[in-house]
This record gives structure tokens, sequence and C-alpha cells, in this order.
């Protein structure tokens, strides 16, 4: 197929803190072809225009999480987001809501980290001694691997805080990442730490200052939902205030540990030595 | 598991509301589509004629209960997403029960007494 | 940590609840369902002034109020919380079944065209609208049938 290239129109939120009081705009051209994408555009800009231009980017293929900005007013992951989507000249790209601005397009998610680390990302379990020198796997069933998957793809880009209405408003919120992850862990079967991530999403900013705006899990890129996560969340909060959960025991090791059987023993020689 | 609790409150408190605010919006602005005969609902007779009446009264009072903590709670959730001050949060909670209360006392007192008066 | 001094704090603020992108209806429900409360709230302080101080004064007083309150701006007024009532009363009854995930099926594993649960099961977001829809022109009805 022929490829028609074109001219696009940048337009740039620059911010340098050593210089800039104020945020403002700067636009630049860029050569585009079929494919060319957001973020291609800005690594053109910063060879080729204005070396100056920071942005935060990693692995190009929307794995890491480092580029998510707001393009055309719409968060997107700049590496995997074509020019041609917008059917647009002019394509305006300005740094996520919501986080603060280090410098021109790349902020800093360490709020957001600090959230995530809070509500303790990981399987919680009683038996320390295995988690700690591990001799064989948790069992899970795929029913039970379906509960929170979807979950588990979140690559902490920061898009679904910048979509966030509370986020928006009010600092000390956990969060759709956080809140969301919360529940990933809280609904693996393998994990014994519900009560305690419960508590901490019960707090005066967390998952009931959600109000199911769902503009997080419209804006995810790896559709990971992070408000069906937070409702489902909600769920389990509400039915554990009322005494209600889970009693069985999170998933045992496996295959489970077996008596091991004495060694047949070895007849005596018949013939002598 | 406080805060899940206060919030089941609310939403219990948000059915409630709908169900007696409903009753009260039907006979305020459906009058004409229900054919209740009323002709004016907020004429004097016609509040005093269901002033009167203990199941209106009864009705009226869950409603300002429900519709109280509802609108309290949800705005105190409101101001917690305005501010992170921990000062702040303090004084709205004990402004809100302190306020919640002295408007149920009064706005329940009123129709109380005006059914005892009749 | 000195660098991070310099960061200039970007939270939209308030302002983010009305708008921080091109988002879909949801978003907007969300900001209907804010503003709808707090008139709610706004209109029953006045309300509750009006049907306790006011009618404790007796029947003259009372009717003074409800005839001065019968302006064309407060009529309007009234008509527009009561429809905020009818919105914020199934939208949020929609909320609450939604916030438990009972109308929301189950976790599913993304595959591409990714679409979440609230979108996908869109038909009951929408049925709540259709219903806020014919209660709001039967209020309007009622106000017809009577002459305003």
């Amino acid at each position: 197929m022929a490829e028609h290239a074109s001219k696009v129109t940048f337009r740039v939120q620059r911010y340098d803190p050593e210089k800039d009081s104020q945020l403002h705009m700067q636009e630049f051209t860029v050569p585009t072809k079929r494919g060319t994408t957001i973020l291609d555009g800005l690594i053109y800009i910063k060879e080729n225009l204005d070396s100056t231009l920071a942005f935060r980017t990693s692995c190009r293929m929307g794995i890491c999480g480092s580029c998510g900005m707001l393009v055309n007013n719409y968060p997107h992951l700049a590496c995997h987001t074509q020019i041609e989507e917008f059917h647009s000249n002019v394509i305006t790209v300005k740094p996520l809501p919501n986080a603060p601005i280090i410098k021109d397009l790349a902020v800093d998610l360490m709020p957001m980290f600090d959230r995530h680390k809070s509500i303790k990302p990981f399987i919680i379990r009683n038996d320390e001694d295995e988690m700690a020198k591990p001799t064989r796997e948790y069992e899970q069933l795929p029913d039970e691997v379906e509960a929170f998957e979807q979950f588990s793809y979140c690559i902490k880009c920061g898009i679904c805080v910048s979509a966030c209405p509370t986020s928006a408003s009010d600092a000390k919120f956990l969060g759709p990442q956080a809140l969301g992850q919360c529940y990933r862990y809280c609904a693996d079967s393998r994990d014994a730490g519900a009560k305690e991530r419960l508590e901490i999403a019960d707090s005066n900013h967390g998952a009931w200052h959600c109000h199911l705006a769902g503009a997080c899990s419209e804006a995810c890129p790896k559709g990971v939902d992070p408000a069906f996560a937070i409702q489902l969340l909600k769920r389990k909060m509400a039915v554990q205030s009322l005494g209600g959960g889970r009693k069985e025991k999170p998933a045992e090791i496996y295959p489970p540990p077996t008596e091991t059987k004495p060694k047949i023993q070895v007849p005596p020689f018949t013939v002598k030595k | 598991m406080f805060r899940t609790r206060l919030r089941l409150l609310f939403l219990l408190s948000a059915v409630g509301t709908a169900v007696f605010l409903g009753i009260h919006m039907a006979v305020q602005h459906l009058n004409n589509v229900l054919a209740t005969g009323e002709l004016d609902p907020t004429s004097w007779a016609s509040t005093i004629g269901r002033a009167t009446q203990s199941g209106w009264v009864v009705i009226y009072i869950l409603l300002l209960v429900f519709a109280l903590y509802h609108a309290l709670y949800g705005l105190r959730g409101i101001i917690l997403e305005l501010t992170t001050s921990e000062k702040a949060l303090r004084a709205v909670n004990w402004l809100f029960i302190v306020g919640g209360v002295i408007v149920f006392i009064w706005a329940s007192y009123v129709p109380l007494a005006l059914m005892s008066s009749r | 940590m000195q660098a991070e001094a310099k960061h200039r704090p970007n939270l939209l603020g308030a302002g983010g609840w009305f708008w921080a992108g091109n988002y879909k209806m949801e978003r907007y429900l969300y900001t209907l369902h804010r503003v709808t409360g707090l008139g709610i709230l706004l209109f029953g302080i006045f309300h509750l002034i009006e049907t306790t101080f006011f009618r404790r004064q007796g029947e003259s007083v009372w009717q003074m109020t409800t005839g001065f309150l019968k302006q064309p701006l407060f009529e309007v007024g009234l008509i527009l919380v009561a429809f905020a009532f009818v919105i914020h009363a199934l939208n949020g009854l929609r909320l609450i079944l939604q916030e438990f995930g009972i109308t929301l099926g189950k976790p599913k594993r993304p595959v591409y065209p990714y679409q979440d649960a609230l979108r996908r099961k869109r038909g009951y977001t929408m049925l709540a609208i259709a219903v806020i829809v014919i209660l709001l022109l039967v209020f309007l009805l009622n106000r017809l049938v009577g002459g305003g």
C-alpha cells in the first residue's frame, strides 16, 4: 500500500521548572506517515527540532507504562496511539492531569506508587516458612485465576488516576490504580491478607470515594477495568462489615506434602563376597 | 470497617429517601396525573389536612431521618474530597452531628406540635 | 527530595469533577448526580425553613409565603428540583446496584478491543436513563394538565 507522507502540527505543553513560571504551548511541524505514533512524533521533535523537550518513554510497546499523556484531551499511551486515529492535522499533547509535572510531559508518578504500596500489593500468607523458602506451587483452579487475572494486567501508567474525578480534587484518595490492585490481591485465592487490606480501603480517603464515573476503566490502555475491581472491592467490604466474608483457608501448596515411605530394603547377598 | 457501615447506612437512607420523598413528590407534583383531587397541594387546608393525620406525620418524620442522614453524610463526603485537613474534617463531623440532631429535633417537633394542637 | 519541591502541582481540583478529558456518558452522569444532589440539598434547607418557621406562624403567613413563591422564577425552580429528584433518585438506585457489582457481570480476561464492565452492561444504565426520561415527562405533563 502506498504510504502518503503528510505533516501534522504538534501543540506540546511546555514547562521548565528552571525557567518557566507558567505553562505554555509550543508548536512543532512533524512529518507523518501511516503507522506513525504520538511517541514517534515526540522523538522526531526531540531529535530534530528541540532537544530540550522532556517526556518519559521506555519500551515503546505499551508494556512499561512510561509514556501516558493527554493527547487531544484524552489520556493515551503515546507509544501505541497512532496519529491517524485522530483524523486531525493538529495534535495537542499535555502531561497527565492529577500528577505533579516534573518537566514538559514528564510527570511524577511517585505519589501513585506510594499509594500502590500502601495497600500491600503482594500475597500475604500465614505460612511464612513456605513464603520465605518455597518448596511447591500454591494450588489454584482456572476459575480462581479468572477472578483476579484481568486486574493483574495493570502497568501503573497513571492514566486511570488522571481520569478519576475524585483524584482530581482529593490528593489523599487512594485512587483507581491502588484500589483496583487492592481488589486484585484480595480476590486471589492464595492470599490471606484481605482483612488488613480492606481496613486500608475503608479509610477516609478510600474505596467509598469512588462514585463510579467509570472514566478510569474507559481510559485504561490495558483493559484492566479498575472501576469494576473497585465495585467488587466495595461488595467485599460490605460483606465483611456485616460479619460475612471468606471463611475458607487460602490455597494450600500443591502437591501436598506426603510422608515419604521407607526405601525398599535391598535383600542381602546370597553369595558370599 | 466503621466507614463501610456508615456508608451502608448512607445507601440504606438513599433508598428510604427515594421511597418517602417519592411519595411526597407524587402528592405535590403529580396531583393532576394521579387525579388525587388536590387542586393545590401547598394550600393551608391541604397541608394542615395532612399534618393532622398520624400516617402522614410518620412518613414525614421518616423522610426527615433518611434525608438528613443522606444529605449530611453525602455533603461530608464531598467536603472530604476538597480538603486533606484532618482538623477541618473533625470540625465538619461535629458540626454535622450537632447540626443534624438540632434540625431533626426542630423539624420533627413542628409537625408533631401541629398534629397535637388540632 | 529537593528536586521534588519544584514539581508543579497539576491536580485539576473541583473543576476536574466536571471535565478532565473527552470521556463518555457515565463520567457526566457522575457530575449530574453530584450537581442534582447539591441542588436538592440547597432547596431542602429553604424548604425546611418554609415548612417549619413559616408554617408555625399560622395560615396568613403561610398563604403570604406560598403566594410570594408563586412567581415564575420559583415555579421554574420547583420544576427543576422535581427533575433533580427524579434524576438523583433513579441514577442513585442504578449506582447502588452497580456499586455492589450486581449488574456488572464477572471479570473477564481483557481481549482487544477492550470493553469495561460498565460499557459491556450499558443496557442497565440506558434503562435507568429511559425511566428517568419517562418520569420527567410525567412530571412535565402534570404541570401542563394543571395549567402550570
